[in-house]
């Protein structure tokens, strides 16, 4: 290093590639389809499956919400396990988990308050599956575009 | 200016990202830094080598046959080594202090 000069040597580069392979883990973990997406889109679809059920008002559907989380958190566990790379607690991964959680409960709740509004002697099937359908699907174009954006970042090397 | 202050094992773009990425996470196996560096397999054994052998970095094996995978984590002190790292890096960015101008000096001392 003694005969190294700051001619040959890009401090600015070093210190740019070095804060993108930081940030490079945890933005793997939050674009890759894994426990928080599965959390978000079971709550969802059973949120959604509630209104083919009979006799369903807003708390069954918060119960199945709950179930669909639980199920989501069994899911995550999975995915933990068969992750390449083990993550760090962090305040960003936290802040990701709790966003989510919040974004699956007002779905789920969006859900039954739709399930209560309609009521089942005016209730339309047609509807509720069309319903289901765009909230999903929105879900699934959501992840697909954090994966297009995942593809395109630039190479770390 | 010196580059003294900087960590010979870190300033390779390689080995630098490399603990960029386990700095980051608690284990990583071999294969996600070999696909996230774009690097091939004997090149990155070299780079972690030279990490492992520096006591930067440990390496762990688990599984057998298909399951079997090497597990890197960064040790206390390649996090410390790398801070250090990162702390110089900046210091070479920032400007020099400006020279003391003299009318900011004392009288006194203006007039020695």
């Amino acid at each position: 290093m003694d005969n190294k000069s700051l001619g040959d040597f890009d401090a600015a580069a070093d210190l740019d590639l070095l804060s993108r392979a930081k940030a490079s883990v945890h933005t793997d973990l939050i674009l890759d389809f894994g426990p928080w997406w599965y959390a978000a889109l079971l709550a969802t679809t059973v949120g959604g499956l509630t209104l083919f059920g009979q006799a369903m008002n807003t708390a069954s559907s918060l119960v199945f919400g709950a179930v669909a989380l639980l199920a989501g958190g069994f899911m995550s566990v999975h995915d933990f396990r068969r992750r390449p790379v083990k993550s760090r607690p962090s305040m960003r991964g936290a802040g990701f988990l709790v966003a989510m959680v919040i974004v699956s409960w007002i779905v789920v709740g969006l859900w039954g308050t739709a399930v209560s509004s309609l009521g089942y002697e005016r209730f339309m099937p047609g509807y509720a599956l069309l319903g289901w359908a765009l909230t999903t699907a929105f879900f699934l174009v959501v992840r697909s575009g954090l994966y297009a954006i995942r593809r395109r970042r630039p190479s770390l090397t | 200016m010196s580059l003294d202050a900087l960590n010979v094992h870190l300033t390779a773009p390689k080995r630098l990202a490399a603990m960029g990425l386990l700095a980051s996470a608690k284990r990583v196996e071999f294969s996600y830094l070999r696909d996230h560096l774009e690097l091939g397999d004997s090149d990155l054994s070299k780079q972690l080598k030279v990490l492992i052998d520096a006591g930067y970095v440990t390496s762990k094996r688990t599984g057998k046959g298909k399951t079997r995978a090497s597990w890197f984590s960064i040790t206390s002190e390649g996090q410390t080594a790398l801070d250090s790292h990162a702390d110089a890096l900046r210091q070479l960015l920032s400007p020099a202090p400006p020279p003391v101008s003299e009318s900011l000096l004392s009288p006194d001392a203006a007039a020695l």
